[in-house]
């Protein structure tokens, strides 16, 4: 089973890179723009897929299958977490992802959404300029683009978003984003597995704080600092 | 054999889940961690190089063996072997001062996987791996962070040093990258060494700046300190950023380049005297301990960039001292304000007014006039060789560390006279919208000291002969409404053992500043072990 996933990744990874480019910009940009887990945190698995794809260009398929592993795994933990919080916002009576999807306010988001897909499509667009301007170390072009691509939009979210749900996916975007770049300089095992771990463990942590952001861990604190 | 490097790392791993699982019977797991670091504490006061045998064993321990984990090597180096004892020793005084102070259920147990992977981090080579292992401990910190407090907005701080921390880890692996690409150059030629070493430098210290939290000025360290509890602060800034400060003095001693080409020392400096410029011009003008304290740890780090600027002997002295020092200060600062936020909720000059808790500013004027190095605490002795350190020629930067270190005192002696201040009596009076013609309460006296805990009890909406409707905790005086200055839940656990933590930290600062000598043979044995000096 295993293997045949590992052959399929590698199949998949020699194929056409385009759509893995458009898939990631598409990712990266619904994430920035968006803000919403409903659609963030299925977007990040597909980003996870794209990056692991662009990573087995350049490393042992059986290593880079490691990167949408650790990312699905943190995605599931931190749509539970998601989930918990906004099961938590619910009972105060506030606004909920499902909800805010479904019957969108059409007051404020427009301008909302206008100012972050400017500051996006900025964002890419300068991205594709630094991969012609400054070429990233030992990285085929396309490895560079990603790069930037991802540590871009992830600094974007990481500046300007305030939820800890939405700042973590920027750091996750960020530590993919490094990958990219980093791997080809280095395309060792060891830098793969304790880069997948450190995804984990970033997860994790994120998780816990979007609990706690939501207050949905209010119960679990309390007992634990009693 | 067994190598020392192994058991350094596994022992407080492995320490970190009955710590977890203990960590209901508060005196059982610190009795646990305290038990595990003082483990390698005595096996790193062995000789380097030295063997163990086991007794009734066949095995034995080698202290500078190494062990191999996915290609990369571990190993208690020479020169590491004191810098990580004195983390140990900072993590287990801390530990034992949150004795009866509960800091979050997860202090001690992911106190000590930090620990762990502090150690790690100074062990592992190439370095590259020890930015992978910062960004383990910050992940992991963040939930130690985190462990007081929920709600919205709450997670700031670990977010903060979370972000920074991760924003560090391409730094230094790219510098690795930088590195191994310059090839060989000659020293002596200063533009072919700027030319080969000029990017690594750059991004060496931008990750270090990050990681001990220098760059930008205003990031995880004000946070943080609001945020955490206050011996999490005082753990993340002893135990974590004094790793990452010994880590630089291994670049030091790795990399001739880095000390011979001059910009990192002078990145260092400068760094260090914008830090005291930035924390002294805040720290006497704060409004809440927790913000003296950031401004504190701002000096503290200030204070470390400007010793390894200097890249001396003295200069290594003086780091292991300051390392020790500030944990001991922090710590004792930290228990002040624990008691206080234990008795109002806040750690705020106007939450805290009227408190009167001599325990609390006790901890609170012997840790922070340690932390701003008054003469008679352990915080001056260390302040002294900081500037013998920095040597006495900069006549400004001894200034500014002595303008620093005041303001922070000044900051802390403003708290400790709202600590002992009147009650604050906030009068509400009614407006006349509210006010109803037949009340017999024109004037209400709703609160003493703590705004946040202001009851505003609605207006009279029916006339009342009685006495007016008192909520808990309130008591009527006269007319006036008074709310019982009542500790809380948390204050009714102050024990024995808490108050005898507070005076064994004031007496350690106070005996350890009379005799520094206690810790002087440490200091010099870390710096005996580096090469790099001029």
């Amino acid at each position: 089973m295993m293997s045949q996933l590992i052959e399929l990744f590698d199949r998949l990874a020699q194929t056409t890179v385009t759509p893995l480019l458009v898939l990631l910009a598409v990712s990266a940009g619904i994430v920035a723009v968006v803000r919403n887990w409903q659609l963030a945190l299925p977007m990040m698995v597909l980003q996870y897929v794209a990056v692991g794809l662009l990573l087995a260009r350049v490393i042992e398929p059986s290593m880079a299958v490691i990167k949408p592993l650790a990312g699905a795994i943190v995605c599931f933990a931190l749509s539970i977490a998601a989930q918990r919080g906004d099961m938590a916002r619910a009972e105060r009576g506030e606004s909920i992802a499902r909800e805010r999807l479904a019957q969108p306010d059409w007051h404020r988001l427009p301008a909302q959404l206008l100012l972050r897909a400017i500051v996006a499509i900025l964002v890419l667009t300068a991205a594709f300029g630094a991969t012609i301007r400054f070429p990233l170390p030992g990285a085929a072009r396309e490895l560079g683009l990603s790069a930037y691509i991802l540590i871009g939009v992830g600094l974007l979210i990481v500046a300007t978003a305030y939820e800890a749900l939405n700042v973590g996916l920027g750091l996750l975007m960020l530590l993919s984003g490094f990958e990219l770049a980093y791997t080809p300089l280095e395309p060792s095992i060891g830098v793969s597995v304790l880069l997948g771990l450190t995804t984990l463990l970033v997860g994790a942590a994120i998780a816990y704080l979007t609990l706690a952001d939501a207050g949905a861990a209010d119960a679990e604190l309390r007992v634990e600092n009693g | 054999m067994i190598p020392a490097a192994l058991l350094v790392v596994s022992i407080p791993l492995v320490g970190a889940l009955p710590v977890y699982l203990l960590r209901r019977w508060q005196g059982i797991e610190i009795g646990v961690a305290v038990l595990a670091c003082a483990g390698v504490v005595v096996l790193l006061a062995q000789p380097p190089d030295s063997k163990i045998m086991l007794p009734g064993a066949s095995v034995g321990i080698e202290l500078g063996a190494p062990f191999e984990v996915l290609g990369r090597l571990l190993r208690v180096r020479a020169a590491n072997r004191v810098p990580i004892l004195l983390l140990f020793i900072c993590a287990a005084t801390l530990f034992v001062l949150s004795w009866r102070a509960p800091q979050g259920g997860l202090f001690v147990p992911i106190g000590l996987i930090v620990l762990a992977a502090a150690s790690l981090a100074l062990m592992i080579r190439p370095f590259v791996y020890a930015a992978l292992a910062f960004e383990g401990a910050a992940a992991l910190a963040a939930l130690m962070i985190q462990a007081e407090r929920s709600g919205e907005r709450s997670a700031l701080g670990a977010l903060r040093y979370l972000s920074a921390t991760t924003l560090a880890l391409p730094m230094f692996l790219f510098a690795g990258w930088a590195i191994d690409r310059a090839g060989v150059v000659n020293l002596n030629d200063a533009t072919a060494l700027a030319a080969a070493y000029g990017p690594a430098t750059v991004l060496l210290i931008g990750g270090f700046g990050l990681l001990i939290g220098a760059i930008p000025l205003y990031t995880w360290v004000h946070p943080v300190a609001r945020d955490a509890s206050p011996l999490v602060t005082a753990f993340i800034v002893a135990v974590v950023v004094g790793a990452v400060s010994f880590l630089f003095l291994d670049f030091w001693q790795a990399y001739p380049w880095l000390r011979i080409g001059g910009q990192a020392a002078d990145a260092l400096a400068v760094g260090g005297i914008v830090l005291l410029i930035f924390g002294g011009a805040l720290a006497w003008a704060q409004n809440a301990f927790a913000r003296v304290l950031a401004c504190a740890i701002l000096v503290e780090i200030g204070c470390t960039l400007l010793i390894l600027s200097r890249g001396s002997q003295l200069a290594v002295e003086a780091l292991a001292f300051v390392t020790l020092a500030r944990a001991l200060s922090l710590g004792v600062f930290g228990l002040g304000m624990w008691r206080l936020r234990a008795l109002r909720s806040s750690d705020a000059f106007a939450d805290v007014r009227g408190a009167r808790d001599l325990w609390a500013a006790l901890a609170l004027g012997v840790g922070g006039l340690s932390l701003a190095g008054l003469p008679g605490t352990l915080g001056f002795v260390s302040r002294w060789s900081v500037a013998r350190a920095y040597g006495v020629a900069d006549a400004e930067g001894l200034a500014l560390l002595l303008a620093a270190g005041a303001s922070v005192g000044v900051g802390v002696v403003r708290g400790l006279l709202a600590v002992f201040d009147a009650p604050r009596v906030e009068v509400i009076e009614e407006t006349p919208a509210d006010a109803q013609p037949v009340s017999l309460f024109p004037e209400r006296v709703l609160a003493i000291g703590n705004p946040a805990a202001v009851t505003r009890v609605a207006a009279d909406a029916s006339p009342m002969l009685d006495d007016p409707p008192l909520l808990d905790g309130e008591t009527l005086i006269e007319g006036e409404m008074l709310q019982d200055v009542r500790p809380p839940a948390a204050m009714r656990q102050d024990s024995f053992i808490a108050r005898l933590m507070i005076g064994l930290g004031v007496a350690a600062v106070i005996i350890l500043a009379i005799w520094p000598g206690i810790i002087t043979p440490l200091a010099k044995a870390a710096a005996a072990q580096y090469t790099f000096y001029p």
